[in-house]
């Protein structure tokens, strides 16, 4: 039996947590210890938007997918631009997954992903600055490109 | 669209592909972790603020051009068997009811303006900062460079708010005169319409939702590159 629809986004949005989390501890030793600092900072947001996750799929009756012990990064983070670069992919991503969320979502997992949403774009924004992109923000955060 | 792509070449759109779907790599690629204190955060989502009343229905003449004149029915014949409040009163209200049903196909508000749309109170609002941070960046221009995204994300979710609306979308106000808010100023109204954004998206339909939540989303950003 298929799940329905917001909680097969929240299980997609949650499997983009559990990547997150894994990403923010391969790309945080490659930084700088001020922005590895902030690193942790936004890995800690990652897990507290994966445990609310967990907590709305429990509760909704789904079945929330495990975290896997590892997982490919899109490319090598062999040193702090990498690293930053990678932080950027990841947040744009789990906005992208917590945008996808919006729509179908009503009441207080709408809030969720709301706040899911608004969190990644602000991460996103901070490692596009430490990047040293300009501009930093975006003006449809999570929307796909194109 | 201003969109950054800050991606590597060759990655997926980030809604494409959830992490899952990644094929898995040998644990050992783990790298060792500290643990992660769980530090606050500024809060992403500000409580819900009330979105600014709509504007009452303009109270627009009732006119009905088909509409029959009442003294016709008040010259009727006197009768002389009943008494005469009763009838009068009924044929009085018969007209009243024919008016208030539409004679002759006129509506009771078809001289009226639609009533406004949920969105136009978002829309009014982001016109607002569109004018606010174009009228700072004319009187400042040390800080153009810096707001010029902002001020162009704005003009750009109003350009998407008017396409939700569609027909019947107003046409920002002229701010000929307006005094240039100071940076302090464009922060409490980035705040607001942050709020008002986050509250509208969690009061919308589903396919209004995205949009208002990726305004409230940038909205929240900007309040970070304000100097």
């Amino acid at each position: 039996m298929t799940a329905p629809l917001p909680q097969q986004r929240l299980a997609e949005t949650l499997a983009g947590e559990h990547a997150a989390i894994y990403a923010y501890g391969a790309l945080g030793v490659r930084l700088p210890a001020a922005q590895a600092a902030v690193a942790r900072r936004a890995e800690a947001a990652h897990r507290d938007r994966r445990d609310a996750l967990l907590l709305r799929l429990d509760s909704d009756g789904g079945n929330p997918p495990a975290a896997r012990p590892a997982y490919a990064l899109p490319f090598a983070v062999a040193d702090a631009a990498a690293a930053r670069r990678l932080a950027v992919h990841v947040e744009e991503r789990t906005a992208g997954l917590w945008r996808a969320a919006l729509g179908v979502t009503e009441g207080p997992a709408r809030q969720l992903a709301l706040t899911g949403l608004t969190e990644s774009a602000l991460w996103a924004a901070r490692w596009r600055r430490y990047s040293g992109q300009a501009p930093s923000t975006v003006v449809f955060p999570g929307r796909p490109a194109g | 669209m201003s969109r950054h792509h800050a991606a590597a070449p060759g990655t997926a759109p980030a809604a494409a592909r959830p992490a899952s779907a990644l094929p898995a790599r040998g644990a050992a690629a783990a790298a060792p972790r500290a643990s992660s204190p769980h530090a606050t955060l500024p809060p992403a989502t500000l409580p819900p603020a009330t979105l600014p009343p709509a504007e009452p229905l303009p109270a627009g003449p009732l006119r009905c051009a088909a509409l029959p004149p009442a003294a016709p029915a008040r010259t009727g014949a006197p009768r002389a068997t009943a008494p005469r409040a009763t009838p009068r009163r009924a044929v009085l209200g018969a007209v009243g009811l024919a008016a208030l049903a539409g004679v002759g196909g006129c509506g009771l508000f078809r001289d009226d303006p639609a009533p406004p749309h949920p969105l136009a109170p978002l829309l009014a609002e982001t016109d607002a900062l569109v004018a606010a941070y174009g009228r700072t960046m004319a009187a400042q221009p040390a800080l153009a460079a810096r707001l010029e995204p902002v001020h162009a994300a704005h003009t750009a979710h109003a350009a998407a708010l008017r396409a939700a609306i569609g027909a019947g979308a107003g046409t920002p106000a002229p701010d000929a005169g307006a005094a240039a808010p100071g940076v302090a100023a464009l922060r409490r109204a980035e705040q607001a319409a942050q709020r008002a954004a986050a509250a509208a998206c969690l009061s919308a339909d589903g396919v209004r939702a995205t949009l208002l939540g990726e305004i409230a989303a940038a909205r929240a950003t900007h309040l970070e590159v304000l100097p």
